[in-house]
């Protein structure tokens, strides 16, 4: 026999069957978790959490303590389980004597055959008719004090006695990674009870979407990548023996069972990154970026072209070929360090450490037409998950374990170091994360994340997770330098723990989520396999916030000079955010050290000294002490309920903290886009016809032309108005220059083809936007407040306009407007002096509205969507309209 | 490694980094690995025993060393006479029990002149667990000898061995390098494999592979017209070249 290493490709072979018996090695795999406080009962850890132990033990026969982990000897308040199969040579009646001291249980095939906790002297026996075979045999047990005893004898067919079960019999899976994380673990029990959202992970799928299953039931896929599909179908390359591309259908009747999807290619080697390409996909295998091509049509991949390879790697099972994004017109990957044993495989020496140097954990580009690799960045250890995010930068996921005490996200770049050594002596630097994922309380091992573009909140990301499960929220902004954020719960309830996430194509708005699991304590809940979506609650008629008050949550923790600024969903009595007791916070600080992952250093409880409501409840100010950079805060709400009575989704976040602002930004004034009412009028929407070229429609939205030339091809109405309210729908990519930010996806919305409301990339708070950034009634007004979502996102300006008044030729009164940006009131029935920048002077009578292109140097083109207006005083101004201008 | 199942009970393995055939043997796969079967191993070809089984084998694997025990009386051991001439890659693999790494120093087996050194795992599973180690080598156009001592003894090794990649295509004797490009899937189980060879005078000359599986058993394999006259595989002229079996 000699080996084959790091297989790449397969063409025509075939497959191990999946139903295959497991491949087992001997023993049991016990899993402890440490916990702390009085256990009068049993406990219930809190799913979600790497156990402090995870080792195999070969008998059973008496396990006492101490046990021992990272942090030293473990003796009481812990609990765990022992798992895998119990193997029968002979059928029979088997004997089963249990002693378990505080408490432990025999569950056989799902079956509790035995409990010791209420037995006298924790001892109890009983018996089971066995078939030959693997049988499945969990022993969960706990300890809270005294003495710990834990042994499990049988008696098989025809012996007298018990005897220890020989290790032959117990039966674990084979090549595990034990992965273990220190500290003190969550659980429940009568001292202590919480519940989903509130210290436990949530159970449902987020309000603002609904749940959709739409595959045929007996596909199965392990999601290594997806790619959707501009007829709206998906792409999805698994991760198994097959190394698969199917094309997966999206769309079927109520009631009628889905399609099966098609091969497109299989024989690839862990495909963990797809792109969309020409007739076919660019594929990230393990080793090789791979053009994966139909060249005759028949719908089947037969060409297998390597775009690039030769980065080094070795045949070590954890060097995988993460993720493929394409960017500024190269493509992206990002490798991982080779482990043993869960930690990393260092041959230190002069050739430098791993196995192989310079590659592993490292950030790539390569040049899609040459093939040429550059290696951009270093330190990541298993980055598994990267997107285009906010801003148009890259941000990706990187794993707890040696040097990364906890799961992170980062913001890649070239020349970034990110934390994990390359020597057992390191001592580079670290970037800081952008967000750090408290190990078991909001993380374990956090994939893709992805920018959410529309909804209620867009602008932030999404991040699933393989472990942990579900997917979390990430609210970023740039502080300084340094991206920084908070992590929210946002969603379980899904098939399996979540490894790829997608935007639906074409017209489809959904969120595709890949699922993905193995053996050992690498699953959620046990399962490997998953695709579902997630359908937006709201419709592509209703904007974007129509879905903000589907659950009431936090939607973003701002870091200000002495705390927090907090925006809720929906408002809630301002006496009660003024009240601090309302308000939980602790922070801590991790150091990475070689060993696998790393507790909460220097945990300490964080006091309000202020609380500040806006005036609508809809925002807090929190004053903290201590405050300090390089931490993480966890903010916990205690009975704060919305005006609606509704508790939050979730009550915690966690706020790391790179940098702290130099001003605190204002409370912003929420009012809502208004909802559409019968009396209005389409200007543009789903069903429209398309305009004169150069304008164009893709998918029912507007895509402004690329010019040369500020008024080469602005679209004017063909309508004219007077005074009107006037919705509209933007998007404007990221990307443009330094030198002429005037470049960086603008566009413009000109009232009267005079008065322009910008149209423009700009980056969202603390960045304060100037008079002439989105937002801005150009050159004249700033907008009050920074609304903006960032850039690709969908944002809305609701604009209530005020014709200039005039007797004959002479203007007697200026005109007038109200902006909502984003459902926030940014200009107040403010007085327009005159018209906007270049554009042609002010003149009696009705006007159309101008939509702009303009010259842009930004990552695509400004779109636009979902046009109407209305007379003036169909649609409501905002209360404080009411009010004189200042 | 481009594994390639012909449907006829042979099967042949492509090695992109050297763009030539590994193995090609009459037999199955033993699969492992994360994807198969969540291992820590690699996969491994099954040959069919017997003489009409065929092994190309060009990952040459060389012995050095069956088991050595480092001791206080011997606290040293000195394996001479490693010779990379013409590798285009080298790994050291062995197997080691006990948690003090062993460190090899890499000596020129001319000069002694130091050349590299490395520690073997850092991590083990246990005291007693033999734990395998690989570990790449440098280039080097000449002989090394290696040095292995321990900093706590007693210390156990075995399967000491290297194994050795060399470039299959030269040019006028000088060897060429080589940059793979793919493979696209024919009628009947064939396959096309393509790849691009660097002359000595710098220009690249693209290299069609076919491989296709032959009725009677094994595959054959040809190369696409025309190549350079002095392009060399194997130190011979491209050409066809059968791997059969006889079927009773």
């Amino acid at each position: 026999m000699s080996s084959i290493s790091e297989v790449i490709a397969l063409i025509g072979c075939c497959l191990v069957a999946q139903d295959a018996p497991p491949h087992t090695a001997r023993g049991l795999t016990m899993d402890v978790w440490r916990l702390n406080g009085a256990l009068p009962e049993w406990p219930e850890v809190v799913q979600g959490q790497t156990p402090n132990i995870s080792v195999i033990v070969e008998s059973i026969d008496s396990i006492r303590d101490p046990l021992t982990d990272g942090e030293g000897e473990l003796t009481d308040c812990f609990a765990g389980v022992l798992r895998g199969w119990l193997r029968i040579d002979v059928a029979g009646r088997y004997l089963l004597r249990l002693v378990g001291d505080d408490g432990a249980r025999v569950i056989i095939d799902g079956t509790t055959l035995l409990d010791s906790e209420s037995r006298p002297a924790f001892v109890a026996e009983g018996g089971a008719d066995l078939t030959v075979g693997l049988h499945s045999l969990r022993i969960p047990f706990y300890e809270d004090g005294g003495k710990f005893v834990l042994s499990l004898q049988w008696s098989p067919p025809g012996e007298v006695g018990f005897l220890p079960i020989p290790s032959e019999a117990l039966r674990t899976d084979a090549g595990q990674t034990f992965v273990t994380s220190p500290g003190i673990k969550r659980h429940d029990s009568a001292m202590i009870t919480r519940s989903a959202g509130d210290g436990r992970p949530l159970e449902s799928v987020h309000p603002a979407y609904r749940l959709e299953h739409f595959r045929a039931r007996d596909f199965q896929p392990q999601v290594g990548a997806l790619a959707p599909l501009p007829d709206g179908a998906i792409a999805v390359a698994t991760w198994d023996s097959r190394g698969a591309i199917w094309i997966v259908p999206t769309d079927h009747a109520d009631g009628v069972e889905p399609s099966q999807p098609h091969l497109f290619a299989e024989g690839l080697g862990e495909p963990l990154g797809m792109i969309a390409a020409q007739d076919g996909f660019i594929v990230a295998q393990k080793g090789e970026i791979t053009h994966v091509r139909d060249r005759d049509g028949d719908g089947t991949a037969d060409s297998f072209e390597a775009i690039a390879l030769g980065w080094p790697h070795s045949a070590n099972y954890h060097e995988f070929t993460f993720n493929l994004v394409e960017s500024h017109g190269r493509l992206w990957c990002a490798t991982s360090v080779p482990l043993r044993g869960g930690l990393t495989d260092y041959l230190p020496g002069s050739d430098g450490d791993f196995p192989v140097s310079n590659g592993p954990g490292s950030l790539w580009s390569i040049d899609v037409a040459t093939g040429d690799l550059r290696r951009e960045a270093r330190g990541l250890r298993t980055p598994n998950g990267m997107c285009l995010g906010v801003d148009g930068e890259l941000f990706g996921c990187d794993n707890q374990g040696s040097w990364l005490p906890a799961s992170r996200m980062n913001h890649l770049h070239g020349g970034g170091f990110y934390g994990h050594q390359e020597a057992r002596d390191g001592v580079d630097v670290a970037d800081p994360p952008v967000v750090w994922f408290p190990h078991g309380e909001i993380g374990n091992s956090p994939s893709q994340p992805i920018l959410v573009v529309d909804g209620p909140h867009r602008g932030q990301m999404y991040v699933g997770d393989v472990t942990y499960g579900g997917i979390q929220r990430v609210a970023i902004s740039k502080v300084g330098d340094h991206y920084q954020g908070t992590v929210f719960m946002h969603s379980q309830g899904l098939e399996a723990g979540v490894n790829r996430l997608a935007w639906g194509g074409g017209d489809d708005r959904a969120l595709y989520v890949g699922g993905v699991g193995a053996n050992g304590n690498w699953n959620h809940n046990g399962k490997t396999f998953g695709l579902e979506r997630l359908a937006p609650a709201w419709t592509p008629q209703q904007s974007p916030d129509a879905a903000r008050s589907a659950a009431f949550e936090m939607l973003r923790v701002d870091a200000q000079p002495s705390g927090v600024l907090v925006t809720l969903s929906s408002p809630v009595d301002p006496a009660v955010l003024n009240d601090s007791a309302h308000f939980e916070l602790r922070a801590w600080r991790y150091e990475p050290r070689e060993s696998y992952g790393g507790p909460k250093v220097g945990e300490h409880l964080v006091r309000v000294t202020h609380a500040e409501s806006s005036p609508d409840g809809r925002q807090v100010r929190l004053t903290l002490d201590p405050w300090r950079v390089g931490e993480v805060v966890s903010l916990r709400l205690r009975g704060v309920v919305d005006l609606d009575g509704r508790s939050p989704w979730a009550t915690e976040s966690w706020s790391t903290v790179n940098a702290m602002p130099a001003v605190s930004q204002s409370f912003s004034r929420f009012v809502g886009s208004p909802q559409r009412p019968p009396k209005s009028h389409t200007l543009f929407g789903a069903d429209s016809l398309a305009p004169l070229a150069p304008w164009r429609i893709d998918h029912g939205e507007l895509i402004t032309p690329c010019v040369e030339v500020v008024g080469q091809s602005d679209l004017t109405t063909s309508e004219t108005f007077g005074d009107l309210f006037l919705h509209v729908e933007w998007l404007s990519p990221a990307g443009g220059t330094v030198e002429d930010a005037q470049r960086n996806g603008n566009g413009g919305v000109k009232i009267a083809q005079r008065y322009e409301v910008q149209i423009m990339n700009t980056p969202t708070a603390p960045h304060v936007a100037a008079f002439n950034e989105a937002g801005s009634i150009y050159r004249q007004r700033a907008a009050t407040v920074n609304a903006s979502t960032g850039a690709g996102t969908w944002q809305t300006y609701d604009i209530w306009f005020t014709a200039p008044r005039w007797q004959g030729q002479d203007k007697v009164a200026n005109a007038r407007m109200t902006v909502v940006w984003n459902g926030v009131l940014v200009h107040d029935d403010v007085e327009i002096k005159n018209q906007t920048g270049m554009s042609a002077a002010e003149a009696p009578g009705d006007h159309p509205v101008l939509f702009q292109a303009h010259p842009s140097s930004a990552d695509g083109p400004v779109k636009l969507r979902n046009l109407w207006y209305a007379e003036a005083g169909v649609v409501p101004a905002p209360p404080t309209a009411l009010q004189p201008e200042q | 490694m481009v594994l390639i199942d012909f449907h006829n009970g042979s099967h042949a393995l492509f090695n992109p980094r050297t763009c030539s055939l590994d193995q090609v043997w009459r037999g199955s796969v033993q699969w492992r690995g994360k994807v198969f079967d969540f291992s820590q191993e690699t996969s491994q070809s099954l040959p069919l025993v017997g003489p009409e089984d065929f092994l190309v084998n060009r990952l040459a694997a060389v012995p050095l060393l069956e088991s050595l025990s480092l001791t206080a009386d011997e606290p040293t051991a000195r394996v001479r006479g490693i010779d990379l001439t013409g590798i285009s890659d080298a790994w050291l693999w062995f197997e080691e029990r006990g948690r003090a790494p062993i460190r090899f120093e890499l000596l020129d087996s001319k000069s002694a002149a130091p050349v590299a050194h490395f520690e073997s795992a850092t991590h083990v599973t246990s005291d007693d667990a033999w734990q395998w180690n690989l570990k790449r080598l440098p280039r080097w156009n000449g002989s090394l000898d290696a040095l292995l001592t321990c900093g706590t003894l007693p210390k156990s090794i075995r399967s000491l061995r290297v194994l050795l990649e060399a470039s299959a295509w030269s040019a006028d004797g000088t060897p060429c390098a080589v940059r793979w490009r793919g493979y696209d899937l024919e009628a009947n189980h064939s396959v096309r494999l393509r790849f691009e060879i660097t002359l000595p005078d710098g220009r690249r000359c693209p290299i069609t592979q076919f491989l296709q599986g032959s009725d009677g058993g094994g595959c054959e394999s040809w190369f696409a017209p025309p190549l350079p006259t002095h392009l060399q595989y194997d130190g011979e002229t491209p050409s066809r070249h059968s791997f059969q079996w006889s079927t009773p």
